[in-house]
């Protein structure tokens, strides 16, 4: 009897071992990758961590002691407001959402957009710190989150995303990032923060704050329309055909020494383009604006731009130089 | 002792094959990939249905309970003489990306196919933030994709059919890029709208769009970005029904498009506020009032009566175009109380610009 009692304590201590074994490899499992890359999905990054350096819940930490790629294999849905989705900790970091969310319980509607529940201080993709460089993410799409879709530091690769519906800014990078290929709408704040930068082919609409905030950027080929605040506030950047219309403040706003360049500036409540000192503005159309089509600040200039506007507000000129070849309301000269 | 030891050995081996099969089971099942990527394939679209939410046959419905990242990894074709349905795939969620893998959604084989058969759509989405990318999408009768509520991306799909409603529509705040979208049909209907519509603030880049249907090729709504796309209408049969190249509402955008049209057809028709700059339209232009004309090359050539290659509505101003009208009926520029701001030349004249 002693015996056989024995060997079932044996069996069944190696019953569990094995049982243990194979349930940690069922729940993590998903962060073995085939090439490369690190997976992470909802099973780990809950129950087990995904790899070393993350613990068990949100956020997903990633400090890059796993490696420098990673990929997520399902959705990621953060538990409230206030719970980051994935912090990196490492300069580097490549993240492929897969086409996957990373998805949160804020919800963001109506206009003026109203985000509920509000006051989180959840981000859905962040850095741990301010000088984390260097991460790239794509393909995917945030929403949801209770402060930011996305808040990375200097040198940040954003590509074909969709950031929607959180409940503070969108984007926000640091300097001397890349911002291509992204929807970022109805965000409770603006729609994206990119210093230094280069924001191109993006379409930023109906954000609760400003669309596009960029001192020292290059802003080409982005629709920013219907936001909150200005459509683009920017200073000493280059604004380059972009399509600016009926965002509730300016416009540009431009803090000077910006060139603004074939902008099609239409139907914002206030100005259209606005200018600091020093500012250029070529080529652009500016029509039925709240206010003046162009309102131009002491030593700026401009030229060849087409201005439509109710009665006589075309363009308001604090001192700028009309360089020529500019038309308002349908006349070759302007104020 | 050792018959305890062998037996311990046994039972703990059948465990661990146990425990290992089942993990094989669990993580390999037909419509999960490896990579996460809820898969999609003609055996579960016709049969059993594809994942938690998706009901047996068509149309795959994707409600998001099985996650936002799918991949096709067949031909979806309805089968022939099935009842109809509303779509290929039905999204019903927002924040869905379908990867089409190089393959097609389709209705039924052409042969075998009744219009009372016939998907309606390809592939229908009622949520934003939906991304759609890289296959075909064909044979639909209404919408080959629609998706009404906007803030899409759509990269790299070719839509043909002969549909009653748009090849594509995408709601406000969409991308459209790297599209080819075209139909076989050589007559129109008053019925039929555009090719493709996109809403308001949207961005159509580097597309094709071929023959339009009664009302043209190309729809953009206010505010939109229309850059380097080629767009083709040709001669239709039914002379009463003009038809547009690209028909732009305000204050939009048009840079660096090719449009070829053959006469009555309008090449491209621009509402209040749009700046046109650097395109190609072997057609006529017309611009509605307030807008910006800005190196572009305007030839019309083709049959019909319109007055002038570039009409320019008040308050518009052109500088630096080519403009030649080779129709004796036409003129290069005309309109009302527009603006000559320089360096156009008209039928090989500088002086001849008005």
């Amino acid at each position: 009897m002693r015996r056989e009692h024995g060997v079932m304590s044996v069996i069944r201590r190696r019953a569990m071992s094995v049982i243990g074994a194979a349930a940690w490899t069922l729940a993590a499992s998903g962060a073995h990758a085939t090439d490369g890359f690190v997976e992470i999905n909802q099973i780990c990054a809950t129950l087990t961590g995904c790899f070393p350096g993350d613990n068990p819940g949100f956020p997903v930490m990633v400090d890059g002691s796993a490696g420098r790629h990673y990929r997520l294999s399902s959705d990621l849905t953060v538990p409230d407001g206030s719970t980051n989705g994935i912090v990196v900790a490492a300069d580097g970091i490549e993240i492929d959402l897969g086409g996957f969310a990373v998805l949160g319980s804020v919800d963001c509607t109506g206009s003026p957009i109203v985000c509920t529940p509000s006051g989180g201080t959840g981000i859905g993709i962040s850095a741990a710190s301010a000088s984390i460089r260097g991460v790239s993410v794509h393909d995917g799409s945030i929403s949801g989150q209770g402060e930011a879709g996305i808040r990375l530091g200097d040198g940040t690769i954003l590509r074909v995303l969709r950031v929607r519906s959180n409940g503070g800014v969108g984007v926000d990078v640091a300097d001397g990032s890349v911002v291509l290929d992204v929807v970022v709408s109805s965000n409770g704040g603006g729609g994206i923060r990119a210093d230094a930068s280069r924001v191109a082919d993006a379409l930023v609409a109906a954000n609760g704050g400003d669309g596009i905030h960029s001192d020292f950027g290059t802003l080409e080929g982005n629709q920013v329309v219907r936001n909150g605040g200005v459509g683009l506030a920017v200073r000493a950047a280059v604004v380059r055909s972009n399509t600016i219309e009926a965002n509730t403040l300016d416009g540009v706003l431009d803090a000077g020494g910006s060139l603004i360049l074939r902008n099609a500036v239409n139907g914002n409540l206030q100005d259209g383009i606005e200018t600091g000192a020093g500012a250029s503005l070529i080529g652009n159309v500016a029509r039925g604006n709240g206010g003046f089509g162009i309102r131009l600040a002491a030593g700026s200039s401009f030229r060849e731009n087409t201005v439509a506007s109710a009665g006589a507000k075309t363009v308001a000129n604090a001192g700028g130089l009309d360089l020529g070849a500019n038309s308002c309301n349908g006349v070759a000269t302007c104020p | 002792m050792s018959r305890r030891r062998s037996s311990v050995g046994r039972v703990s081996r059948i465990l661990l094959g146990v425990v290992v099969g089942a993990a094989i089971v669990l993580q390999t099942g037909p419509v999960l990939a490896s990579d996460g990527v809820r898969e999609i394939d003609s055996a579960c679209a016709l049969g059993p249905g594809c994942f938690s939410g998706d009901a047996p046959g068509l149309p795959v419905t994707i409600d998001g309970s099985a996650g936002r990242s799918y991949r096709l990894t067949t031909d979806l074709t309805q089968a022939p003489f099935a009842p109809s349905v509303a779509a290929i795939i039905d999204i019903t969620t927002s924040d869905v990306t379908i990867d089409l893998n190089g393959y097609s959604v389709a209705s039924c084989l052409a042969a075998l196919c009744q219009n009372v058969n016939t998907a309606s759509a390809g592939i229908l989405g009622s949520g934003p933030g939906i991304a759609i990318r890289d296959g075909r999408v064909t044979r639909f009768l209404n919408y080959g994709i629609r998706l009404p509520a906007g803030q899409a991306l759509i990269q790299r799909v070719d839509l043909d059919a002969i549909p009653v409603f748009e090849s594509i529509l995408v709601g406000p705040g969409s991308i459209l890029e790297d599209l080819g979208v075209g139909t076989t049909t050589t007559t129109s209907s008053p019925a039929q709208p555009f090719l493709a519509v996109a809403g308001p603030g949207s961005i159509v880049r580097h597309s094709g769009f071929g023959l339009g249907l009664a009302g043209g090729a190309l729809r953009v709504e206010a505010g939109s970005l229309v850059l380097s796309n080629g767009i083709f209408v040709p001669l239709i049969a039914d002379p009463l029904l003009p038809r547009r190249g690209i028909r732009a509402e305000a204050d939009c955008r048009l840079e660096t498009n090719r449009v070829k049209e053959i006469s009555p057809s309008i090449g491209v028709d621009a509402e209040i506020g749009a700046m046109l700059v650097r395109n190609v339209v072997q057609g006529d232009v017309v611009v509605a009032g307030s807008g910006q004309v800005q190196g572009n090359a305007i030839l019309l050539e083709s049959g019909g009566s319109p007055s002038f290659a570039l009409t320019l509505g008040p308050g518009t101003t052109y500088r630096e175009n080519v403009v030649a009208a080779t129709l004796a009926t036409a003129d290069p520029v005309g309109g009302s109380l527009f603006l000559n701001m320089g360096e156009n030349a008209c039928d090989e004249s500088t002086a001849s610009c008005p």
